[in-house]
């Protein structure tokens, strides 16, 4: 079986018509949803769910609440949501609709041949016959919960998802009312018999065990329930511890990132600082740019023309009048004609200081004339400094305010309180389990004090002629419990080493060790060290990694039984993996490592992921398996204040997931496909 | 199997067995009580055919 489109009308946030195509190509066989949390990831998951099965997952808050918030407020009352699949070649679609104002809810399967819908009988039972609801929990799977399969004190959820995808519902029933038949007909034997006072004894104490296990039985299905509640409770709270220790990653970070911006609007001071030099000692560089020009101009004229810096010193002048001897050391006075020649040069000469002025003042125009050359790309230079340094603040500060976002109302000083709380809840399914051990145990001694009595009943009563059928139905009842049960061992024993053996395949390419799995026989899943066999202390990561495999393994154990179903198992199913958010608890590298071996777990892969969970790596890990892609964009009529605007990266393309100041309350599908 | 007992037997209630227990109880009705009635009556049958 493999989806083909989901079309929803006003089902919760998804107001309005939309629809998803997911991929059926067998090469890129990966449909990729992206989403940021609360726009819509867990409600796609629930509406296949609830179009299935009318079914939801426990993350679904609210569930009678199907139609959108703001169709209500457009007073529309109706819902639906429509899955159009493919199973054996053909085209089916199934869909239900509610109208949550008369409490009215339709369920309806046809089949689609040449664009025409035929109508089929009883959807459910079609449905049921395409993925058992049993079955479609791992299906249709929430990654943040996976972890828990793997987790202690969750014998019980391994078990029953081996056995749900065994399909071993059926003999499993089949086994309860044999025996309650059987119980019968022994109490038939022993009401048969009531002038026999020793049989009455007999029956009597098999009644007396009956009651009291009868009584046993629903204690221990009550301490179950409560043991799942507390597991369950305990899931809560340790997710919530996570995203409280999260919230402490993020205020570190954003300490971090505080002082980043310091040092950031450090440096741009500096660079101010720079700045106000360039003005002080090469700005009038640029500034004089036409007088020094001028300047150059006419000093290159005058020394053209022998004006400057003049061709004999005034000084000289003087001291030759002084001295009255001519440089030719011919004598003259001083009224003299040569006196008053030599007195004309004057004219012309220039003083020491006048020289000296000339020089500084040629040197200074040169040297402005080289600044008009350098100081323009100087001044660049500043500025772009400025503007990358500024480019650096605007980053920095949106992080801050991003981390600020992030850990919204997680006070870090809760840490302890919750981990208190996950510690008296250790103890408190610890106390429980070891009274549900006890209760078994109570049970199956009853249970074998039974069978004393029983055969000692059957002993005094096997002359009794009377009785000769109801022996010939126990025969045969006990004869087909027997069979059911040795078929049921030896299936569970198939079905545990062959998964076991698909992780172990799993584990060999994702794992960072060497591991192995081990699932015995009371379907404890656990991994190893390969070289020592020791059992590892899982992280979170390590769980949830342990968890997916798993899951993935049982996908693929369900495709192998196809075909091979016998009378007492449900043939198995080929059907998407659909998965919310799989890698939550994964670090980038077993994210990496996961995203290449989940493509390969089922025929079509549907992985729903929010910005952390579709990093690059998980991407360029998929890169090539994606058939089809899209983005759920947030569209509110609010402002958007300080909130942030939750831009994901696809490929090249930034794509903004929060849309303020909207028409309506909503979330969109665009598809990215063929983009 | 403590006892024999004809296979032929067996297989014809694990048959009827079977056919019960695939009925979907939310198709039927059907109450566990129901169903444990179908499938005494399905023994009894097995049982008065042999004999």
């Amino acid at each position: 079986m493999q989806l083909k489109t989901i079309k929803l009308l006003n089902f919760r946030q998804f107001y309005g018509n939309q629809k998803i195509d997911f991929s059926t190509d067998s090469e890129k066989n990966v449909t990729l949803i992206h989403a940021e949390n609360g726009v819509g990831k867990t409600t796609l998951l629930n509406a296949l769910l609830w179009c299935f099965y009318k079914d939801t997952t426990t993350k679904f808050e609210l569930p009678e609440n199907i139609v959108s918030e703001q169709a209500i407020k457009e007073n529309k009352t109706n819902a639906s949501v429509e899955v159009i699949f493919l199973d054996k070649g053909k085209t089916y679609s199934v869909i239900r609709k509610i109208d949550q104002e008369n409490h009215h809810e339709t369920f309806e399967a046809f089949k689609i041949e040449t664009g025409n819908y035929e109508k089929l009988q009883s959807a459910d039972v079609f449905v049921e016959s395409i993925i058992p609801r049993e079955m479609s929990k791992y299906f249709f799977f929430d990654g943040e919960y996976a972890e828990t399969f793997s987790s202690s004190n969750n014998r019980r959820a391994v078990q029953t998802a081996v056995e749900s995808m065994l399909g071993c519902n059926i003999a499993l029933q089949a086994l309860e009312d044999l025996e309650n038949i059987r119980k019968k007909l022994k109490k038939e034997m022993g009401d048969a018999s009531k002038n026999d006072q020793q049989a009455k004894i007999y029956q009597k104490k098999l009644d007396d065990i009956d009651d009291a296990n009868f009584i046993l039985k629903q204690d221990l299905s009550d301490k179950n329930k409560k043991l799942d509640g507390k597991i369950s409770t305990k899931e809560k709270i340790s997710k919530s511890l996570r995203e409280t220790a999260g919230a402490k990653e993020i205020q570190i970070q954003k300490d971090e990132y505080e002082q980043v911006l310091k040092r950031l609007k450090n440096e741009r001071a500096n660079i101010e600082i720079e700045e106000t030099n360039w003005i002080y000692n090469d700005s009038f560089g640029l500034l004089s740019k036409k007088i020094s020009s001028d300047c150059s101009e006419f000093i290159e004229d005058a020394k053209t023309k022998k004006l400057l810096p003049g061709n004999i010193a005034y000084d000289f002048i003087n001291k030759t009048l002084e001295s009255e001897i001519c440089i030719c050391g011919r004598k003259f006075s001083k009224n003299s004609q040569e006196a008053i020649e030599i007195s004309k040069l004057k004219k012309d000469a220039t003083t020491q200081l006048r020289h000296d002025r000339f020089i500084a003042i040629n040197s200074r125009i040169s040297r402005l004339a080289d600044l008009q050359n350098t100081s323009v790309d100087s001044y660049k230079s500043i500025i772009d400094k400025l503007s990358s340094q500024d480019e650096l603040i605007g980053t920095t500060e949106l992080k801050i305010l991003d981390c600020k976002t992030k850990l919204g109302g997680n006070e870090i000083r809760d840490i302890a309180e919750k981990q208190n709380a996950i510690n008296v809840l250790d103890e408190e399914i610890a106390e429980i389990n070891m009274l549900i051990g006890g209760i078994k145990q109570t049970i199956t001694s009853n249970e074998e004090e039974y069978s004393d009595w029983e055969r000692k009943l059957e002993k005094r009563l096997k002359h009794d002629k009377n009785l000769d059928n109801v022996r010939d139905m126990l025969s045969v009842l006990e004869a087909s419990k027997e069979f059911l049960e040795i078929e049921l061992s030896n299936y569970r024993e198939e079905s545990r080493i062959s998964i076991k053996s698909q992780v172990d395949d799993i584990l060999k390419i994702t794992a960072r060790r060497n591991y192995h799995s081990s699932i015995d026989e009371t379907f404890n899943l656990n991994m190893h060290y390969s070289d020592t066999d020791q059992v590892v202390a899982k992280s979170n990561g390590e769980n949830q990694l342990l968890s997916l495999a798993f899951i993935a393994s049982l996908v693929r154990f369900s495709a192998d039984r196809r075909g091979q179903s016998n009378k007492l198992l449900k043939p198995g199913t080929m059907a998407p993996l659909m998965l919310d958010s799989p890698f939550g608890q994964l670090d980038p590298t077993y994210q990496e490592s996961t995203a290449n071996f989940l493509p390969n777990s089922s025929g079509q892969v549907i992985l729903l992921l929010s910005k952390t969970q579709g990093a690059k790596k998980v991407l360029d890990a998929l890169n090539g398996k994606i058939g089809e892609e899209c983005v759920l964009i947030s569209e509110v009529t609010a402002e958007r204040g300080e909130k942030p605007l939750d831009i994901i990266d696809v490929g090249s393309e930034k794509i903004t997931c929060s849309i303020y100041e909207a028409e309506k309350d909503r979330t969109i599908i665009r598809s990215l496909t063929g983009r | 199997m403590t006892k024999f007992v004809d296979k032929k037997l067996v297989d014809d209630f694990l048959d009827r067995l079977i056919r019960i227990e695939e009925e979907p109880i939310y198709m039927t009705g059907a109450q566990e009580t129901e169903r444990r009635k179908k499938i005494y009556q399905a023994l009894l049958d097995t049982c008065e055919k042999n004999s």
